[in-house]
C-alpha cells in the first residue's frame, strides 16, 4: 500500500509513451463518465509503469491526491485477515484489543473501496492468485466502486475476454488499453 | 484547505499530511524529524522539504531550540512547531476519529458518557491547538475537590456472584432453549434452509436422489446467496430454486457424480478449470498492428 505522496515520479513520464498510448489515455483522463481504467499485457508489459503515468498525471493536474497503490494480493490478505479477525471476536467477544484491530481492517477496506478518490490496483496477475475468491469477493466491490464514479485503476495480466468472466463485463465497466512493449527497464 | 500559491500539488499533499501528523502529537508538539517520517513512512529529507514549504507558506511555525539545554553546552536541538492554520487541526482530529487506536475511540466512552460534548473543547477531541494550549491547574487543593477521571478501560459484564448460580443449580433451573424450529433469523440462512427443504421433498418422491447431497455447507451457501442475489427478492431467489429442483426431478438437468445438488444450482462446477488457450493477447496484438 503506497499513498501518492509517497510515490517516486521521477523518470514516469508521459512523453515516454506512444502518441496511440497517450491519445488513449488522454480519452479516458477527459471522459467524465469513464472511472474504470483496466490496463492488460503480458507481465513485464509495462502496465504498472502506464498506470503509474495516470496516477501521476491525476494528482500533479487534476487535484486528486486522495491515491493508494494496493496490490492485489496484499488486498487478499487483508480481506481474508478480515475475515479471520471477525471469526476470532465473535469466539471472544470480550476481547477488546481484538474487536479494535477487527475494526481496524474493516475501515480500511471501507477506505478502499468507499473513500479514496484514486484506487490503483497493482500486479493483479490472475494465473498466480486466488481468482476465485478475486471474481467472488473483489471484483463485484470494484465494480460497485466504478459504478459510482469513483476512479479504479487495474493494472492485470487479465485481458478482457479471459473465458473465467463473463464475457462484457470488464469492456462495460472499464476503459480496456492493451500495453505491450512499455518496459521502464528498456532505456527510454 | 486550498493550496499556497506557488506550491505544486504533490508537495501540497505531503505537506498536508506532515501538518496532520505534528497535530496529532499536540500538545506534545516537538517530535523529532526521525520519528515523523518514521510515521509517515517518507525519507527524512523529502520530510525536512515538506516542513520547509509549509514555512514558506507560513502555515507552519518552527522554534528552534525549544527544549532544555542539556548538560553539555551543545544546547538545545529541539524543534517545536506550532501549525498556524486552525482548520489543520480540525482535519487532524477528524482523521484521529477514523484512526482507531486501543483505548480510544470514536464510540462513547466513559469520559464522554461523563461530560456532555458540549462543555468540553469545541473542537470536540483532547487535541487542543497551541495558542489556546494552556498549564493545566496546578493548585492542588482546588483539584482535590474534583472527581478522579474515569478509567479509560472498558467496563466488562460483571459476572453473577458464586452464591447466585449455586443457588440456581441447586434449585433445578436450567437454562431454557430456544427452539430450532423458528423461522431463521437471516435471509441467506432462510433461503439455504428453503433450498435443503425442497431437495429433502423432493427426494421423498424419488429416492434415488438420496445419494446426492444437497448442500455443501450453509456458510458456502450464504456466502453464494449474499454475493449474487444481492439485488433480487427472497421470492425472485425461492421460485429459482423451486423450478430448479423441478428440474432434476424431471431430468431435464443431469447431476454429474460427486457433485452436489447446489453446486450444480449455482454453476461453479468446474469453473475453476482454466483452459489453456495458447497466446491469450495474440487477438489484441492483431487489432494493435492492424492485422
Amino acid at each position: 500500500m503506497t499513498h501518492v505522496a509517497q510515490m517516486d515520479f521521477a523518470g514516469v513520464k508521459r512523453a515516454n509513451l506512444s502518441d496511440d498510448m497517450r491519445a488513449k489515455l488522454r480519452d479516458w483522463t477527459y471522459d467524465e463518465t469513464a472511472s474504470g481504467l483496466w490496463l492488460f499485457g503480458p507481465r513485464r508489459a509495462g502496465t504498472s509503469y502506464i498506470a503509474k503515468v495516470v496516477v501521476g498525471d491525476l494528482a500533479h493536474h487534476h487535484d486528486l491526491t486522495d491515491a493508494l497503490q494496493v496490490k492485489a494480493l496484499g488486498l487478499i490478505d487483508e480481506i481474508r485477515g478480515s475475515w479471520s479477525m471477525s471469526a476470532q471476536v465473535r469466539s471472544s467477544m470480550d476481547d477488546m484489543g481484538l474487536w479494535w484491530e477487527a475494526k481496524n481492517a474493516e475501515d480500511m477496506l471501507d477506505i478502499y473501496f468507499h473513500r479514496l478518490d484514486v484506487l490503483w490496483i497493482d500486479n493483479l496477475h490472475h494465473d498466480t492468485i486466488d481468482w476465485p475468491m478475486w471474481k467472488k469477493h473483489i471484483q463485484p466491490r470494484i465494480e460497485d466502486r466504478v459504478e459510482e464514479g469513483r476512479i479504479v485503476i487495474v493494472s492485470t495480466t487479465m485481458p478482457p475476454n479471459d473465458p473465467s468472466m463473463p464475457s462484457g463485463v470488464i469492456e462495460d465497466m472499464f476503459t480496456t488499453i492493451f500495453c505491450d512493449g512499455y518496459r521502464p527497464d528498456a532505456g527510454r | 484547505m486550498t493550496r499556497p500559491e506557488g506550491m505544486t500539488r504533490p508537495t501540497w499533499a505531503g505537506v498536508k499530511i506532515v501538518l496532520e501528523a505534528i497535530v496529532r502529537c499536540y500538545p506534545k508538539a516537538y517530535p523529532s524529524q526521525r520519528t515523523l517520517a518514521a510515521r509517515l513512512d517518507i525519507p527524512e529529507r523529502t520530510l525536512r522539504c515538506y516542513i520547509a514549504a509549509a514555512v514558506a507558506a507560513e502555515l507552519l511555525v518552527v522554534t528552534p531550540d525549544a527544549g532544555a539545554a542539556p548538560k553539555s553546552r551543545k544546547g538545545s536541538r529541539t524543534n517545536r512547531y506550532h501549525v498556524v492554520d486552525v482548520r489543520f487541526h480540525e482535519a487532524g482530529t477528524a482523521r484521529e476519529e477514523n484512526t482507531f487506536s486501543y483505548g480510544e475511540g470514536s464510540g462513547a466512552s466513559p469520559q464522554e458518557s461523563s461530560t456532555p460534548r458540549t462543555q468540553r473543547d469545541p473542537l470536540g477531541s483532547t487535541v487542543v491547538p497551541m495558542r489556546r494550549y494552556e498549564e493545566p491547574e496546578r493548585d492542588v487543593s482546588a483539584t482535590a475537590d474534583k472527581a478522579p477521571a474515569p478509567s479509560k478501560r472498558p467496563v466488562r459484564p460483571s459476572r453473577p456472584p458464586a452464591d447466585e448460580v449455586v443457588e440456581g443449580i441447586d434449585s433445578g433451573r436450567r437454562a431454557t432453549v430456544t427452539p430450532i424450529t423458528g423461522l431463521a433469523k437471516t435471509r441467506e440462512r432462510r433461503l439455504s434452509n428453503f433450498f435443503a427443504g425442497c431437495w429433502e421433498q423432493m427426494c421423498l418422491d424419488q429416492p434415488e436422489f438420496r445419494q446426492i447431497r444437497c448442500l455443501e455447507t450453509h456458510g458456502e451457501a450464504k456466502t453464494y446467496i449474499k454475493t449474487h442475489f444481492e439485488g433480487r427478492t427472497e421470492l425472485e431467489v425461492r421460485q429459482m430454486m423451486r423450478e430448479f429442483v423441478i428440474a432434476v426431478s424431471k431430468r431435464d438437468i443431469t447431476i454429474k457424480p460427486g457433485q452436489s445438488a447446489w453446486k450444480k444450482f449455482t454453476g461453479s462446477w468446474g469453473r475453476q478449470r482454466r483452459v489453456v488457450m495458447g497466446d491469450q493477447y495474440a487477438a489484441y496484438r492483431n487489432k494493435e498492428t492492424g492485422q
